[in-house]
């Protein structure tokens, strides 16, 4: 389908901006989380925080998944340089990932069977795996390549949209795209804002390394809108999943919600993409009808992807 | 499951004892709650350890119902109990509503009746003793009046619309209560399924873009007492 084609261009621009203005209104909220990730208020092991800022983990190999493309690399967090390396560097080497009931799955569909994923932890949860970072004074340095690191990837989504933009032909379609490109510039903004009031540098540059990884062969070979929607889908579902993984490994359960209320939206943006922009079903939206959204850790390590300085 | 509208109608009456029982001092409690949760979030800014500045402040939308919800000393067994509950509600509305769907309609309407029996299922296996036994009573009550007075597939298109996305609003919420990261990362898996149903049946209402993100770029994590489709189910009524 195409999007809402009895609803004239002014009047989508309209709710465009109605809805961009509400949105300036809660942005206190992400800024909220940021605070607390990079003050080290909560006990988040680099593990969680990398998860939570899309950068690769510093004590599990993972993939780093994003429209079947499948990077194997180092962990990058070793990179961080603080006093926490060495146990940045040190895997896990008991029990259970930090979150398993996510994790513990493969395919398409997390499921989550009676019992066993969604059983009480007493192994492996976040928070008491002994994951290093998890000191408030070790993480302070860590937090800043995070955020940093994090930011850079907002403005990759920023710019991934605004090129892929010139594929795009069709108006709703566009202004979608630029919707969803604001609310990615937002939270680069936002989580600048933290980077600075930390005493950081602030981000104004792409993460290079994933973009050339992941991102440019895709572009280098979009010829359509339908390609350029696609590239964007599957940036959107790959943060959904991320921010799912987070949502299980994060140490707090405030911060377990705060980052669930960003992942629930970027899970609609993809499933708006597919279905108005793609003319998808909800076949593609529910893959294998499933019921459950994924939330094995879609990411790993990219190198060059932390930025550090 | 099928409720039939006799044992609907015994649900009304019993919650509706039940409410105006409990409902008396309701407000009052919740703005003290609301209070001293706020107060709580400033203390936590306060053990930063100085290395951003001004902390910011909770948006509403986070603190509104929570505060009443965590009064209610509610374990992450007896959360998954009410979430089974409200995934059971959610089966018996779908049911209910599915003899006003078209041919084409009534598909999704099944797989996502299958997700939310799904969702049902997993949330009871872990409920212990607070697993529940049937559709949430008071909510039902609460929405039987609604549903009686469907007529066609639009209303119930747009009511399922709205409780889809009360759905994931209350998984938000509930994430704020959940303490064991498992029950976390397993609801984790649920809310944005909810919140792709809600795009779902909106862009199938020709809502516009802008409409399916109802609460704009982040998911509502407050609960209200059902009448407000931008925020969750608050287990202060329904539970």
């Amino acid at each position: 389908m195409t999007i809402n084609e009895e609803m004239s261009n002014d009047q989508l621009r309209r709710e465009l901006r109605t809805i961009e203005q509400m949105n300036a209104g809660v942005m206190p909220r992400w800024r909220e989380l940021l605070d607390r990730m990079i003050s080290g208020d909560e006990r988040m092991s680099a593990d969680q925080q990398a998860t939570v800022l899309g950068v690769p983990s510093p004590t599990r190999r993972g993939l780093f998944k994003i429209g079947g493309a499948t990077i194997l690399g180092a962990a990058v967090l070793a990179a961080c340089g603080s006093d926490n390396d060495t146990k940045a560097t040190t895997p896990v080497s008991t029990g259970a990932p930090a979150t398993t009931a996510a994790t513990g799955t493969t395919g398409a569909a997390t499921t989550m069977a009676p019992g066993t994923a969604m059983a009480p932890a007493t192994t492996g949860a976040s928070g008491t795996t002994g994951a290093p970072g998890t000191t408030a004074a070790g993480g302070a340095a860590m937090d800043l390549v995070l955020a940093r690191t994090a930011a850079s990837l907002e403005k990759l989504a920023v710019d991934v949209y605004g090129t892929a933009a010139a594929l795009l032909t069709t108006a709703a379609v566009k202004d979608a795209a630029t919707l969803f490109a604001g609310h990615h510039q937002q939270h680069l903004d936002a989580l600048n804002g933290a980077i600075k009031g930390a005493g950081g540098a602030v981000v104004t540059a792409q993460n290079k390394a994933v973009f050339d990884a992941l991102i440019a062969p895709k572009l280098k070979a979009a010829k359509t809108e339908a390609d350029a929607v696609m590239i964007a889908v599957a940036l959107e579902e790959a943060a959904a999943q991320t921010y799912v993984f987070a949502g299980g490994a994060l140490s707090t359960p405030a911060l377990r919600s705060t980052i669930m209320t960003i992942g629930g939206v970027e899970a609609r943006h993809a499933a708006v993409l597919r279905m108005a922009a793609l003319a998808q079903t909800t076949t593609d939206i529910f893959p294998s009808d499933r019921a459950f959204f994924p939330g094995a850790n879609p990411l790993a390590g990219i190198n060059g992807a932390l930025i550090t300085s | 499951m099928h409720l039939t509208e006799q044992e609907l109608r015994a649900l009304t009456e019993e919650v509706d004892h039940i409410h105006h029982e409990g409902i008396r001092h309701f407000h009052e409690e919740v703005s003290e709650l609301h209070l001293e949760a706020a107060r709580a979030r400033r203390r936590s800014f306060a053990v930063a350890g100085g290395v951003i500045g001004a902390a910011a402040i909770a948006g509403p939308m986070m603190l509104s119902g929570i505060a009443s919800a965590r009064a209610l000393a509610l374990d992450d067994q007896t959360i998954a109990g009410y979430a089974q509950s409200v995934e059971l509600a959610a089966v018996a509305v779908y049911t209910m509503a599915a003899p006003l769907l078209s041919p084409a309609t009534l598909p999704v309407a099944k797989l996502f009746m299958s997700h939310h029996q799904q969702h049902a299922d997993a949330f009871g296996s872990v409920a212990g003793s607070h697993k529940a036994t049937g559709p949430n009573a008071k909510l039902v009550a609460a929405v039987t009046p609604t549903l009686q007075g469907l007529k066609d597939e639009k209303g119930a298109l747009e009511f399922a619309f709205i409780l889809e996305g009360q759905a994931a609003y209350t998984y938000a919420a509930a994430l704020t209560l959940l303490q064991d990261p498992k029950y976390a990362a397993a609801t984790a898996t649920i809310l944005p399924i909810e919140a792709q149903h809600q795009v779902v049946l909106g862009l199938a209402l020709g809502k516009s873009v802008t409409d399916v993100f109802p609460t704009n770029a982040f998911e509502s994590a407050a609960l209200g007492d059902g009448t407000d489709p931008k925020a969750g189910l608050d287990p202060a009524k329904f539970a």
